[in-house]
């Protein structure tokens, strides 16, 4: 009889013992869970940021790239090369037309002084959003002053 | 147990824009010096010019380009940090931008391809 009752008695201990096992394991399953979850988060978020760093990246390269055009502009400007071959030489313009020079030169600084102020965040006018034609660009800063402008 | 506190943002605007004055060029050579000099005199300025060759006034615009380039590229990066770090605060410097589509601001976590 005392054989027996211990018996059921040490079943009973196994089983809670069991149960007991099987909580710690249930909960330590939520925690692995929760776990993953959260790491999935973010790998999700670190998947977003890379995203938007590479869009950053490709924005500021296209931009740079129209920048550099402008540099192009400039350098283009002083050796541009007639119908006729000859190179522009502005110093040779100067000599024989300076009054046309210094008319032209005050137009262009105006210009100028504009495109430093579009750098620096000033809001494009309508004139210039609108600007399609030579005549109507600014020629200093086409690139960033006139983004409807495609040369010709 | 620690907990995680957000900084407050820095939230700084960016600078007004700064208008350059208007400078007047003199060309001179061998033929107008009198003259131009005789002008500056009837107009009260100083008889004096400095004074630049054909070849370092091309330098003077093309480092005028470098540098305008340069703030535009401060500006964009300034800006993209602003938006990365700073999303929800950056409307109203958006608002204020007047850049052309491809030189305002973008908001990077909207434009995905």
């Amino acid at each position: 009889m005392g054989i027996a009752v211990l018996g059921a008695m040490g079943g009973l201990m196994y089983v809670k013992h069991l149960q007991s096992e099987n909580e710690i394991l249930t909960l330590n399953n939520a925690k692995l869970e929760g776990a993953v979850a959260e790491q999935q988060k973010v790998i999700e978020q670190q998947l977003k940021d890379i995203a938007e760093i590479r869009d950053i990246n490709k924005q500021l390269q296209s931009q740079n790239e129209k920048l550099t055009a402008d540099l192009q502009v400039a350098n283009e400007k002083f050796n541009k090369v007639n119908a006729s071959g000859e190179r522009r030489d502005i110093g040779n313009l100067a000599v024989s037309k300076p009054r046309s020079i210094e008319i032209i030169e005050g137009r262009r600084e105006k210009q100028r002084a504009r495109c430093f102020e579009i750098a620096q965040g000033s809001p494009l006018t309508e004139e210039e959003i609108n600007a399609t034609k030579k005549s109507e660009i600014n020629a200093e800063c086409p690139n960033i002053a006139n983004p409807n402008y495609v040369p010709y | 147990m620690t907990t995680e506190v957000e900084r407050v943002r820095l939230d700084l605007d960016m600078p007004p824009v700064v208008a350059l004055e208007q400078i007047n060029w003199k060309v001179i050579n061998e033929g107008n010096q009198e003259q131009v000099f005789a002008e500056l005199k009837k107009a009260n300025i100083d008889p004096v010019l400095f004074s630049l060759t054909d070849e370092d006034y091309e330098l003077l615009q093309k480092n005028n380009v470098q540098l305008r380039n340069q703030i535009v590229r401060y500006r964009q990066i300034i800006e993209a940090y602003k938006q990365y770090y700073e999303p929800k605060q950056d409307k109203k410097s958006k608002e204020s931008n007047g850049f052309g589509d491809d030189f305002k601001p973008v908001d990077f976590s909207s434009k995905k391809d």
